[in-house]
């Protein structure tokens, strides 16, 4: 068998998309004549995937990663280049393909909306023809992880967002797919059922040796999961490595969030210069300005002591709040594009 | 392929003996709306009573052979009427996404598609047309054969699946408009009111789009007017089985066409 | 007052977005006036001119321009309404600080409107002219404007009593297929009212249905005096009264009783 499960080459995929024009006027004239703009929503991918792995694929809004999944799922077809999975051309085979994998779509439930979920469970066991042990064993291995029998009768319209997004993840799972597609599973999920849902996957990865494809913003899920992750920004791939060295470039910077609304603006603007003479590195701190009067400081605690700068913004300035986060997407991206991955 | 239709067959009952048990539990829910039915099928005979109490025929048919072609009607739109009651949600699919989970099963698109909803409430019009068509059938100048028993379930089924075939490739339209809402009234509130009289009363190039492009001829007045106006059996009995397979494979062959546009923009 | 037209311009353009629906619509009213230009040519041609004092051009005139108003003021303000009051999001616009009645109905003008610019003015006229109904031209045009409006805030009035009382979606869409049918058929929307049996007829003109359709068409070929004109008017006025009476009751009682589902 062939080790790698997934090969992309130069995967692209444009859209044309209606520019509407505004107003009254504007929607008269669009009923004689329109205009249209391209959009490269994947622009030119290629990677590959192996056997058994758990890939992360994160981005910001926009970036291109619901398209990926859904060329790689057979949903949609490639403008150029090609991708074959598991040895099969996703689009053109596509009834045979997706008897063989599993698809979870954060925003949108795979089951029947009126159907107590074991039922809809039942119809998934004859569509995609599980075999009974095989069906038991699952749903066994689910119900030791989380407990589903609970929600076994209740319709899907009753469940909360968390109980049908592990349902469907069930639901996804039952029929021992070599690989599982999950757009953004953990979008609006409180911290508990994150966890469950990444439990669920780490599981299910090492038990049946399933291959996870998994997009999402969190980054969290990511460094919880996926040994290798990807960077997709504006449809182009910006990293494609270990987590690990990921981390390592980005995991000792911080986000620092100060709300400095009781401060003139040009005294917010002198910061960075003041900054950057008191904390001498290589990479200078960068402050943004949120425009409620919040300003946000990044900075690479491997170079500067955080607790530092935040004691010398306290004394020197009037904060009226303090947040501390990870490192945001968007600065990611940036950074990504001065080579801090390089 | 005898395997496969079971399968097929299995899934169905599955999801539709499922979906009627959920619909059912919604007792006031299902009366009304099979009430909603029967005052609209009722109100369109009532239509028919009043203006055949001042008029002996209509286009050369009388009262009985009018009220025939119109339960023969209904009897052949029942089907869709009542297993493809989803093609009016799919523009709202497409748009919203929802049908992309068509995409992700080893399954027909369009059977998945219609597999989980039933329109019950749509039994109401069955009622009416079964009652209308009884109601007429004896009144009717027929010389009955076993041949011509035969030939009228052939065209019967002929019809049926013309029906299908146009209103399959109607609802696929959502696939390039989006919502296509308009395009589903057109044919069935205005086209399909009018269809069911006799077609010879409207203008040449009416009858011309009816037989040729948009098949509504053999949904009942070819079929009822060979049985009822030609005194034997002839070949052109068979005109409407041959139809109703052809319109039945456009249908098919348009919606396929859809699926493929959709899988273009994956809206 | 701002607001609203804000949400009759919004309307406005939304349907003008659909370009295609549109376009449809416009060709089912087309091909809908010519089919009952001919259904109704069939049911004259053995009658040797009149049919119970209806002449040809009369009796399709009274089915051409119900059919033409049924487009304009069927909104599906009840099925709106409904739906958003049975999937939650009735919330969104029991949050804005405007009145769910008045907003509804602003909603519905907007369609409306569009749909008088659109379609019923272009669609009259192609009745009037193309084939030529005798249409009298005088101060019932303007009798037949006023009972247009008149007819839309009935049917408008009658949507939002269903769509309060509808539960689901089931249940909305049998009632409006029961509403559309009885409507249409006891107003002589579908067959003129002259061709009902006598014993019935006065019946007819005792419910409100006749308001909406028999009405307007009445104004427009000019058959009455102006006296019985403002009577027609006077009457149509009383139904819209108590209708809205009767929905704003309705309203006030269901908003008290909501439960929002769906989350
Ligand atoms: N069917 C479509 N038609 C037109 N443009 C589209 C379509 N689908 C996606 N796009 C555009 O392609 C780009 C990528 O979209 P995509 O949904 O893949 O982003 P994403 O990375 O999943 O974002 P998010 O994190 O918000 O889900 C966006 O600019 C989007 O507007
Ligand atoms: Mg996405």
């Amino acid at each position: 068998m062939n080790k790698k499960i997934i090969e992309a080459t130069g995967l692209t995929r444009h859209f044309r998309v209606l520019e509407r024009r505004e107003g009254l006027s504007g929607a008269f004239k669009d009923l004689f004549s329109r205009n249209y703009r391209t959009v490269k929503a994947v622009d030119g991918v290629s990677f590959s995937v192996d056997r058994g792995e758990i890939l992360g694929l994160i981005g910001p809004n926009g970036a291109g990663k619901s398209t990926t999944i859904k060329l790689l799922t057979g949903v949609l077809k490639p403008t150029a280049g090609g991708v074959t999975v598991d040895g099969f051309v996703p689009f053109s085979d596509r009834r045979r393909y997706v008897a063989n994998i599993g698809v979870v779509l954060g925003q949108r439930s795979q089951l029947w909306w009126n159907l107590p979920v074991i039922e809809s469970f039942k119809v998934l066991k004859e569509i995609y023809r599980v075999p009974d042990a095989v069906y038991e064993r699952n749903l066994k291995l689910f119900n030791d992880l989380v407990d589903l029998k609970r929600h076994y009768h209740t319709p899907v319209r009753k469940l909360s967002l968390g109980q049908k997004s592990i349902c469907d993840i069930a639901a996804s799972f039952l029929h021992d797919p070599a690989l599982i597609f999950l757009d953004e599973p953990t979008i609006g999920l409180d911290v508990s059922v994150k966890k469950n849902v990444r439990k669920i996957i780490r599981t299910l990865n090492r038990e049946l040796g399933t291959t996870i494809i998994i997009t999402t913003h969190d980054t969290g899920d990511i460094g919880n999961l996926c040994p290798r992750l990807i960077l997709i920004d504006k449809g182009t791939i910006v990293y494609d490595g270990p987590t690990a060295r990921f981390n390592k470039a980005f995991g000792s910077f911080r986000t620092l969030h100060l709300d400095m609304s009781d401060m003139g603006e040009d005294e917010r603007g002198a910061l960075e210069g003041r900054l950057a003479g008191c904390f001498p590195c290589r990479e200078k701190i960068s402050v943004r300005e949120e425009g409620d009067g919040w300003v946000t400081l990044t900075l690479n605690q491997d170079e500067v002591p955080l607790l530092d700068v935040l004691n010398h913004c306290l004394k020197t300035c009037r904060v009226k709040d303090v947040k501390i986060e990870d490192i945001s997407l968007e600065e990611v991206i940036i950074k990504s594009y001065e080579g801090a991955l390089a | 392929m005898v395997k496969r239709l079971f399968y097929y067959w299995r899934i169905y009952r599955k999801l539709t003996s499922q979906h009627i048990k959920s619909r059912m539990s919604f007792r006031a829910d299902f009366l009304i709306s099979v009430l909603g039915m029967l005052a609209l099928n009722v109100s369109g005979f009532l239509s028919l009573l009043v203006l055949f109490n001042t008029i002996p025929s209509l286009g050369g048919w009388d009262y009985y052979e009018m009220l025939f072609l119109y339960g023969f009607f209904g009897l052949a739109i029942a089907p869709v009427a009542i297993l493809f009651d989803k093609f009016w949600s799919l523009w709202s699919d497409v748009i919203w996404g929802n049908f992309i989970n068509c995409c992700f099963k080893p399954l027909n698109t369009m059977f998945y598609y219609l597999s989980d909803t039933v329109d019950l409430k749509s039994l109401g019009s069955l009622a009416v047309s079964v009652a209308v068509f009884v109601y007429a059938l004896p009144h009717l100048r027929v010389s009955w054969t076993a041949l011509k028993v035969v030939c009228l379930v052939l065209m019967y089924l002929g019809s049926v699946f013309s029906f299908i075939g146009i209103r399959t490739a109607v609802s696929a339209t959502a696939f390039w408009m989006g919502r296509n809402v308009s395009v589903m009234n057109f044919f069935s509130l205005k086209v399909e009111q009018f269809v069911r009289y006799p077609l010879t009363i409207f203008g040449k190039p009416f009858q011309i789009v009816f037989v040729f492009v948009i098949p509504y001829a053999f949904v009942a007045y070819m079929p009822v007017n060979h049985l009822l106006h030609s005194p034997d059996v002839s070949p052109e009995w068979f005109l409407t089985p041959l139809v109703g397979a052809a319109v039945f494979g456009i249908g098919c062959l348009v919606w396929s066409l859809g699926v493929r546009r959709y899988n273009g923009t994956g809206t | 007052m701002r607001r609203y037209a804000a949400i009759v311009r919004n309307m406005f353009l939304e349907s003008l977005n659909f370009r295609a629906d549109f376009i449809f619509m416009v060709l089912g009213n087309l091909v809908g006036v010519f089919l009952a230009y001919y259904l109704w040519r069939a049911v004259y041609a053995g009658s040797g001119g009149t049919l119970h004092g209806l002449g040809f051009l009369q009796a399709f005139a009274y089915v051409a321009v119900s059919g033409c108003i049924f487009t304009m003021i069927e909104t599906w303000a009840e099925w709106d309404l409904a739906m958003s009051i049975s999937r939650g999001d009735i919330v969104l616009r029991l949050h804005l600080p405007l009145d769910l009645h008045l907003t509804t109905l602003v909603e519905s003008l907007g369609i409306f409107l569009t749909r008088l610019v659109f379609t019923g003015v272009p669609f009259l006229l192609l009745i009037i002219f193309a084939f030529g109904v005798p249409v009298a031209a005088g101060i019932n045009l303007i009798f037949f404007t006023v009972s247009l409006f008149f007819s839309f805030l009935i049917s408008f009035n009658i949507d939002f009593i269903v769509g309060v009382t509808a539960f689901s979606f089931e249940s909305v869409l049998g009632l409006k297929l029961i509403k559309d049918a009885v409507i249409l058929f006891l107003s002589g929307a579908v067959i003129p009212l002259a061709f009902f049996p006598e014993a019935l007829r006065p019946v007819l003109m005792v419910l409100p249905f006749q308001a909406m359709y028999y009405t307007p068409v009445n104004l427009l070929l000019g058959e009455k005096s102006i006296p019985e004109s403002v009577l027609m008017l006077l009457i149509q006025a009383g139904w819209i009264a108590a209708f809205m009476t009767a929905g704003r009751l309705f309203h006030r009682k269901i908003l008290g009783k909501l439960t929002v589902s769906g989350g």
